[in-house]
């Protein structure tokens, strides 16, 4: 694994503005960053991203398994009460997914460890599935990468194919696409995934989140008072479970992307579970629930609420003292605490490296850097390549 | 190879397609088959008069088809809550006041409908079977809309271009779409997010 600078193509924010991929900087800083790429070897790909990726994903759903069937742990999950049922029925009923985001502390040198696991709303898809094969495309027609250069990313081919197939399922029936209002990057990420349906004959309409209504039957309804029965949301179940139009959910008969089920992959809560029932797993760092820290006897650790948005409210503590704290409006659910380890860092960035999954197959891999140690939104986005 | 073989540049681009951050109402999507299994063969009609005289034998048919057709369009076109939305898919005058249930609405037009093809000798056999066999068609006459003269189903499926006459489409394209329900709440979700603070994702 190996952090290379290489030129950039000359027109490349012309062709983002092309492909509507307007969100390439943000605040100012560049988010799109190709003035370097991440080069990995197909056995580092293969055996230390692609398999635990794939054998962390059916441990998850193990304990997905375990936690609907307890309530306890419905509770430490903080999956509010009345939700309960659906939560559970969502996953007896074998409700679909669509994709997920593992993110890992990978340096090259195996193996890597899961640091959460964003089942619920991943986003920067268009820039994996889509704009770094592109970048790749066009690097290689110009001569300034190997033709042999190939790249973990069969992410767009995966997502066309899964939806077809749930597409199948429901034959005729519009997929509505939703996320909220005034947020650039989601239009775009939702975007993408309505280009994707299209491509797999499904037809893909749009509402924004606010704007669902209720009709008479209690189904939801869009803007022009069609029914909606099937929608994706790129806006979180934590947060949803937690509005008032939640107590519409019951009688709506909705099918979602992602189902229910997936806000206990997306909770922070999954890492101590986790560890408990796959103790001294090589991917996986010990974790701890706040009751079991002291028993634990850790010393050097990171703590993260239970819901946060993109790195907030995460601070890393080493015998007593706060070394790190991002600060931000979470934590009222309460925290998990993990073991530290130490972010891999190229050249003066720590590199964070994302592993999708479109349903439960392994689909590519995406490179964030910062410059800190928690990856937050202000992270810049960069390509990799596979040679060797 | 680990990536994705091949992606179509054209279906991406965006350029001369602003990203629509207003909620479209008509996909386009081809919904003519080409390949045989669960299809028939379908007539395109702009009116009773047209169908009436490729088909004199079966005036009142035609006659019955409109009406079923009428009565869907009213059921299940787009609806909007204001007449430029409505114009802006489906182009100006293109676009009548609808009142159902205490909503006041605008729809498009019906342009013509779509008649399952079965005139042969148990025709009345296969009527008295079939409960369906028509559905409405709505024409687009704006230039800003992905179905632009084309003959589009409440469902937004694309028919083909102004000029098609005969299409061969899945025998589901005469199943009725779910009804337009009346809107008794709006609202939704995303009040947590107008809680914490303005971002553009809330995705991670």
């Amino acid at each position: 694994m190996l952090r290379l600078p290489i030129a950039e193509r000359p027109r490349w924010r012309d062709q983002a503005h092309e492909y509507g991929f307007g969100f390439h900087t943000m605040y100012g800083e560049p988010y799109w960053d190709e003035t370097a790429y991440y080069q990995f070897s197909l056995q580092q790909v293969e055996d230390h991203i692609e398999d635990p990726t794939a054998e962390l994903h059916q441990m998850c759903l193990q304990v997905v398994d375990k936690v609907v069937r307890d309530e306890a742990l419905l509770e430490r999950f903080q999956i509010p009460r009345p939700y309960w049922d659906l939560v559970a029925s969502s996953w007896h009923a074998s409700e679909p997914s669509l994709y997920s985001r593992l993110d890992l502390a990978y340096d090259g040198h195996g193996p890597a460890k899961l640091l959460e696991n964003n089942a619920d709303t991943p986003t920067s898809l268009f820039e994996t599935g889509f704009w770094q094969w592109l970048w790749l495309q066009d690097s290689v027609d110009a001569g300034r990468l190997s033709r042999q250069a190939d790249q973990f990313n069969s992410l767009q081919e995966k997502l066309v194919a899964r939806l077809a197939q749930l597409g199948r399922q429901r034959p005729g029936q519009p997929l509505h696409f939703s996320c909220c209002r005034d947020t650039e990057e989601d239009r775009g990420t939702v975007q993408y995934l309505q280009d994707c349906a299209q491509e797999a004959g499904i037809q893909a309409p749009f509402v924004f989140i606010e704007d669902l209504g209720v009709g008479q039957s209690g189904a939801f309804t869009d803007q022009q008072n069609q029914s909606v029965s099937w929608l994706f949301k790129l806006y979180p179940w934590e947060f949803m479970l937690r509005e008032e139009f939640a107590e519409h959910l019951a009688g709506a008969g909705c099918r979602w992307l992602e189902p229910l089920w997936k806000s206990l992959i997306s909770n922070k809560a999954i890492l101590p579970l986790l560890w408990q029932m796959f103790p001294g797993h090589p991917n996986l760092l010990p974790a701890y629930f706040e009751d079991q820290l002291a028993a634990s006897g850790l010393q050097h650790y990171v703590k993260k609420p239970i819901f946060a948005r993109e790195g907030a409210n995460v601070s890393i503590h080493k015998q007593g003292k706060t070394l790190l704290d991002t600060g931000g409006p979470y934590g009222a659910e309460g925290y998990i605490y993990q073991a530290y380890t130490p972010m891999p860092k190229f050249a003066d960035s720590y590199t964070l490296v994302g592993s999708w999954l479109v349903d439960d197959q392994p689909a590519g891999m995406s490179i964030r850097e910062d410059s800190q140690q928690v990856t937050q939104d202000s992270s810049r986005f960069l390509p990799h390549i596979i040679l060797g | 190879m680990k990536r994705t073989r091949n992606i179509s540049l054209a279906n991406l681009r965006k350029a001369d397609k602003p990203l629509p951050l207003k909620p479209l109402t008509i996909g386009v999507m081809a919904a003519t088959l080409s390949a045989c299994g669960d299809s028939e063969v379908a007539d395109i009609y702009a009116s009773v008069m047209e169908c009436a005289a490729e088909n004199p034998d079966f005036v009142e048919v035609c006659e019955a088809a409109y009406e079923q057709a009428l009565q869907e369009a009213e059921d299940t076109s787009p609806k909007y809550t204001r007449q430029g939305d409505c114009e802006s898919d489906f182009g100006t005058q293109a676009c009548v006041p609808h009142s159902s249930m205490g909503n006041n609405w605008f729809m498009p037009a019906m342009a013509g409908f779509m008649m399952a093809r079965m005139f042969d000798s148990d025709f009345d056999l296969k009527k008295k079977r079939r409960k369906r066999y028509s559905s409405p068609l709505f024409m687009s006459k704006s230039r800003r809309s992905p179905v632009f003269g084309n003959w589009v189903s409440a469902r937004g499926q694309s028919y083909g271009a102004f000029n098609t006459k005969r299409v061969k489409v899945s025998s589901k394209a005469f199943a009725p779409k779910p009804k337009v329900t009346k809107t008794i709440q709006r609202g939704g979700f995303g009040s947590m997010a107008s809680k914490v603070a303005s971002r553009s994702s809330w995705g991670g």
